[in-house]
């Protein structure tokens, strides 16, 4: 078939996003229905291409320092899954948000933002040649402040946060980009991969930017700050959009494709012990943070958080068990994730408020959500026989591997993780019911639809694992990488299950007795948040002492004020020193002309005089 | 054909002033309007023929009379601020006797300096330079105020001190030479230019025409002439009558007619170096506008100076294009000069400000020349400051262009101070009620304005027709 | 040239130095007007001189004494100018002193 076939993911949604945009007036459900059959085509497409190795290729723009610059795209098993799962979620909260953005008024910008979106992740993650990649990740930035911007009435200083972080690690990948193009002589993704580059010297160096930039998108720590302010600021379905699902995708791909095909990660290279200690500190700082929290949304954020950190540490790992954990987690992840935050929306859409405090008791009002909650929780707390379980196996198979210290980290997150979703269970869904709740029903069918979909999926990817493995995950990594090892199936190591099951079992009873303590769901962790040294770092935390983004910024605006204290200083040298100079001499000058022709006259001829006589070279 | 360009104001100079016909005098400023324009055209469109000295007219009337390229662009500048020059004066002289008065010595003044720029003899050249300055003397004391006095006073002295020089220097000449026209002393002066007579009559001449052109140290009178001539007779003798006076005759005979050596191009540089600093220095502190126009002038001429004495063709290219420039950018700030002592009756900085709201065409017009001066891209004035620079150094002139460079940036300080004090800010109380100047003023600003522009956006165009052929001086 | 020019010039050259002195002495130094305006003439006499006798010495004397002729009716029309501002400034300032005219300076 016509490989042009490819553009169509990128230009349909795109088109069709430009057209909602442009819509003014009362015609409201057009935008859904267009959306939402834009959307089934997208899956349509996406499902059609799958299993297929198409590329497509068209001269754009010369050729510069001897790389080609082209409009390369390419599906085969890696993109060709990455692109079916964006389709589905996409679809998901598309057909979420027809009846959660039912009375917002910004309705438009929504589902047009949320189109080209689309269309940008897809060309990412078609893209073959490194700068398409890097246009539509830029592009990606955009979507993204602009649908955070549509929220609150504040919503646009977060927007603008996440512009300036995500900005930045936008040029560091962008010169990951340069420096990785330079290295190989070609930006064709697919043609470094047939050699990938080793990480000797400026290789690391190109390696380490470019996974800044995934990453980031990605939503690891250091480069976190916004997504817990979006998750307040911005719509909900947005957080099941983009933080919790595409943009996971997009930057697990990125650093999947990093380790994979352009570069060759080893178990020997320091980058590698890089992405580990990255993923684990992620993993328990983030997971830290969300336990003390007192918002639904912004719980569910920071596990967003943490979560990646499971992903990049298992990635780093450079281990098939590792890699192969990695990426399962990452789908696993935008599974689970994307049905905790509709979840969460369902609640704040009939109960009106996302404050856990004036929750509680909603397990019987809305029973189905209840349930889908319950699956999602437990998949991300890995308990079996979800996905979640078999996705952390994988990653705690790799991690002991390489080091104990990288497992102990893991796993302590999977503590926390747990404590913290059954003080959420509990604090939302349990306990004593708020007399203002009386009133709750169930959320519609719009809404409940993706949500059963998806937790149906979280029993199903965890059941049933070979299909998503053995169709979805291992073939991104080949015959030869996995040399041999099939992970489906029940894990192998029972150490590690004990391990788990310990684990969880250890996190319930710390929850009951933190419900005995405090008296109530929410109080469950507050033991560990007024832990001696703990309450002061969360203390601090909570005042934003470690947030990167505002260290940064007491950074920038106390470097600018130093540069600007030069700046005044050198001014100071320019407008006195050599201005008083100047007028000095002018008021010389003019004091010399008295007005007496006759002093005019002296000085004439006394010029013509030495002229003359320097004619005559007597001077 | 050329000397019809003396004659006819001449034979209208007197026709106008028979005593029976009154109604010649209401057309006399049309007669010296039209006479004004008709050079322009004939500079731009005269065909090569009209440039010989042919017909009837050059066997009766025999000094011989030249147009050559440096020529044509002088007498085009002429024509140019001779019709500013009228149309500001018919604005804002109102009495009909003096308007009538202007008009006549403006048309002697344009026989004065046609003649400079066409005669090619020594002497005729001096009777020439004596009538502009006869005619620009009565000019300043036109109002018979003390300060037109003073300053007509003081330029008729130094002239008389040029007038020493210079025919010091003519007869010296004669005594080498044995003749006064061009061709005679050039001749002599290739054999004996370089015994010691004839270097002092060289000597003696160029500095008379130094004190003609307002150089350093022979610039005193120029402050005070122009600050308190009349605003029309400081346009005129701003805009060309110190240049054709001074700078075109040293043009003229420092390239064909007095022998190139190394010391006449050091002393021209040094005198142009010594303008330069010494103008700009002085323009900085003034609070009187045209006092402080003035001394910019001076600088300017500095600069014209130092790129004929860089010697090279190119620096001569440079230095006539600076010329024009200067014409036309000198001019119009005296004509926003004008503008402003029109309707605030003061050129007191000090009690200006905010102008620029209430008079915009002078404050914009005013801005372009100003930035002109200082020789700001891409107007005129940066072309051709550009091309004394490059001339500058590429004779190995370091210091000398580093002076012009530095220079410049105070020409900015000092311009732009101006600007400020005049057109910004808080509109002082006294000029509260101010209107734009009359039309007879406001037209000039912006012909002016527009000839900068376009001069310096289509400056390839007028260096190759007009400057170009000037650097062929040189023989 | 004659064959007497050297004695010629240096014994006119003295009289041209010195009718130049006297002139230059009289508009530097005088108080009054009428003597600064004196002394311009003086001084244009002096090159007229010069002119003459620099003629005779080359042979050209036709042309000198046409130089001459024309200097002094240029020297007439410049001293009627300069002394109708004197006679101005005498209606302003009731005096012919030269200090009068100091007053633009800066």
């Amino acid at each position: 078939m016509n490989e042009s076939i490819l553009l169509i993911p990128v230009l349909l949604p795109l088109i069709a996003g430009l057209a909602v945009l442009a819509i003014r007036g009362p015609v409201r459900l057009a935008r859904e229905v267009v959306t939402l059959v834009v959307m089934l085509a997208n899956l349509g497409l996406a499902i059609y291409l799958f299993g297929q190795d198409l590329t497509f290729v068209h001269p754009w723009a010369g050729v510069w320092g001897g790389i080609a610059m082209e409009m390369a795209l390419r599906v085969y098993q890696f993109s060709g899954f990455i692109l079916l799962a964006v389709a589905g979620f996409s679809l998901l909260v598309a057909l979420y948000s027809w009846k959660f953005m039912a009375d917002r008024s910004y309705g438009n910008q929504y589902y047009g933002y949320m189109l080209i979106s689309v269309a940008m992740v897809n060309g990412a993650v078609m893209a073959d040649h490194l700068v398409v990649l890097l246009f539509f990740w830029e592009g990606l930035l955009l979507t993204l402040m602009g649908m955070i911007a549509i929220g609150t009435k504040d919503a646009w200083k977060t927007a603008i946060k996440a512009f300036i972080i995500v900005g930045v690690t936008d040029v560091c990948l962008m010169m990951g980009i340069a420096l990785t193009g330079w290295l190989a002589h070609t930006l064709r993704m697919s043609e470094i991969a047939a050699h990938p580059l080793s990480l000797a010297g400026l290789g690391s160096v190109a390696m380490i930017f470019m996974t800044i930039g995934a990453i980031s998108k990605a939503g690891s720590m250091p480069f976190h700050s916004w997504i817990p302010d979006a998750a307040i600021d911005a719509p909900l379905p947005f957080m099941a959009f983009l933080p919790a699902s595409l943009e996971k995708l997009l930057g697990i791909y990125l650093l999947g494709r990093i380790t994979l095909n352009l570069f060759a990660l080893t178990t020997e290279s320091w980058v590698s012990t890089l992405l580990m200690i990255i993923g684990a500190v992620t993993i328990l700082l983030a997971v830290a943070m969300a336990l003390v929290q007192k918002d639904y949304k912004r719980l569910l954020s920071y596990h967003a958080i943490s979560q990646v950190g499971y992903m990049i540490l298992g990635i780093g790992t450079a281990l098939p068990v590792g890699i192969i954990g990695g990426l399962f987690h990452m789908i696993n992840h935008a599974m689970y994730k994307s049905c905790l935050f509709l979840s969460g929306g369902a609640v704040e859409k009939q109960a009106g408020t996302t404050d856990l405090a004036r929750l509680g008791g909603l397990a019987s009002k809305m029973p189905i959500t209840f349930t889908c909650f319950i699956v999602a929780a437990a998949a991300i707390s890995g308990v079996p026989p979800f996905n979640g379980f078999f996705s952390k196996e994988l990653v705690y198979d790799g991690a002991l591997e390489r080091h104990w210290i990288f497992y102990a980290a893991a796993l302590l997150g999977s503590f926390l993780t747990a404590a913290s979703f059954l003080k959420l269970g509990h604090a939302a869904y349990l306990g004593k019911r708020d007399p203002a709740n009386e009133g709750v029903k169930e959320a519609p069918m719009a809404m409940l639809l993706p949500m059963i979909v998806i937790a149906a999926g979280c029993v199903l990817f965890g059941v049933y694992n070979p299909l998503p493995l053995h169709y979805l995950i291992q073939p991104i990594l080949g015959e030869h990488r996995l040399e041999g090892h099939d992970f489906a199936g029940l894990p192998a190591n029972w150490m590690l299950v004990a391990a788990t099951v310990l684990v969880l079992a250890a996190a319930l009873v710390n929850h009951l007795v933190g419900v005995k303590r405090s008296g109530s769901g929410l109080g469950a962790a507050d033991h560990i948040h007024h832990a001696p040294v703990l309450s002061t770092i969360y203390d601090w935390a909570a005042r934003r002492f470690f947030d990167p983004y505002d260290i940064g910024m007491a950074i920038v605006r106390g470097l600018s004020l130093f540069l600007w204290g030069i700046d005044r200083f050198i001014d100071w040298i320019y407008d006195s020193f050599i201005v008083t100079l100047t007028t000095g001499l002018g008021w010389t000058v003019r004091l010399a002309h008295t007005g007496n022709y006759s002093l005019y006259i002296v000085w004439s001829l006394v010029g013509a005089a030495a002229i003359i006589a320097f004619l005559m070279r007597i001077l | 054909m050329l000397s019809l360009l003396i004659l006819v104001p001449l034979a209208g100079l007197l026709l106008l002033n028979l005593p029976f016909t009154p109604a010649m005098k209401r057309t006399a400023w049309a007669f010296a309007f039209t006479v004004a324009l008709a050079q322009v055209a004939m500079v731009l469109v005269a065909p090569a023929a009209a440039w010989s000295q042919q017909g009837f007219l050059a066997q009766y009337f025999s000094f011989g009379l030249e147009a050559k390229d440096l020529t044509r662009v002088l007498l085009l500048a002429i024509g140019i601020v001779m019709a500013t020059t009228l149309m500001v004066g018919r604005s804002m002289i109102t009495d009909d006797r003096q308007q009538f008065n202007f008009v006549n010595l403006l048309l002697v003044s344009i026989i004065g300096m046609n003649g400079v720029v066409l005669v090619t003899d020594l002497f005729s050249l001096y009777v020439f330079l004596e009538v502009t300055s006869v005619s620009s003397f009565i000019l300043i004391a036109f109002n018979r105020d003390l300060g037109g006095l003073e300053g007509a006073f003081k330029y008729l002295i130094l002239s008389a001190v040029a007038t020493v020089l210079m025919l010091t220097g003519v007869a010296l000449l004669m005594l080498v030479a044995g003749g006064t026209s061009f061709e005679t002393v050039a001749a002599a002066m290739k054999t004996s230019g370089g015994i010691t007579i004839s270097q002092m009559a060289v000597g003696a001449f160029v500095c008379g025409l130094f004190i003609k052109g307002g150089l350093v140290p022979f610039h005193g009178w120029l402050p005070d002439a122009y600050s308190s001539a009349p605003a029309p007779v400081s346009i005129l003798l701003a805009g060309i009558v110190t240049k054709v006076s001074g700078i075109y005759a040293l043009v003229r005979l420092a390239t064909s007619v007095f022998p190139a050596s190394g010391a006449m191009n050091e002393v021209l540089m040094v005198v142009g170096a010594a303008s330069i600093i010494v103008g700009a220095l002085a323009a900085l502190g003034q609070h009187d506008l045209k006092r402080m126009l003035a001394y910019s002038s001076i600088s300017q001429m500095g600069y014209i100076v130092l790129g004929l004495g860089c010697g090279t063709p190119l620096g001569i290219v440079g230095a006539v294009f600076h010329l024009f420039n200067h014409a036309i950018f000198k001019t119009l700030l005296f004509v926003n000069s004008a503008a402003i002592e029109q309707r605030t009756g003061t050129t007191d900085m000090n009690r200006m400000g905010g102008l620029g709201s209430r008079m915009p065409v002078t404050g914009v017009t005013s801005t372009i020349a100003a930035l002109s001066t200082a020789g700001v891209p891409p107007l005129a004035g940066f072309w051709s400051k550009l091309i004394i620079v490059i001339a500058l150094w590429q004779a190995h002139d370091y210091g000398f262009a580093g002076i012009a460079v530095l220079m410049s940036v105070v020409t900015l300080a000092y311009l732009l101070l101006m600007q400020r004090r005049i057109f910004f800010g808080k509109t002082s109380p006294e000029h509260a009620g101010v209107r734009e100047a009359a039309a007879g003023v406001v037209v000039p600003e912006l012909v002016l304005a527009a000839l900068t522009v376009a001069v310096g956006l289509l400056f390839p165009w007028v260096l190759n027709t007009f400057m170009l052929p000037v650097g062929g001086i040189f023989h | 040239m004659l064959p007497d020019a050297p004695e010629l010039l240096s014994l006119f050259g003295i009289g041209v130095v010195l009718t130049l002195l006297v002139g230059f002495y009289s508009v530097l130094t005088s108080q009054n007007l009428i003597r600064t305006l004196i002394g311009m003439e003086v001084l244009t006499k002096g090159v007229t001189l010069l002119i003459i006798v620099v003629g005779y010495v080359v042979g050209q004397i036709a042309l000198a004494q046409a130089l001459a002729i024309t200097l002094i009716i240029i020297e007439v029309a410049v001293i009627v100018v300069a002394v109708g501002i004197v006679l101005c400034v005498h209606k302003h300032t009731n005096s012919i002193d030269t200090r009068d005219l100091g007053n633009l300076k800066g």
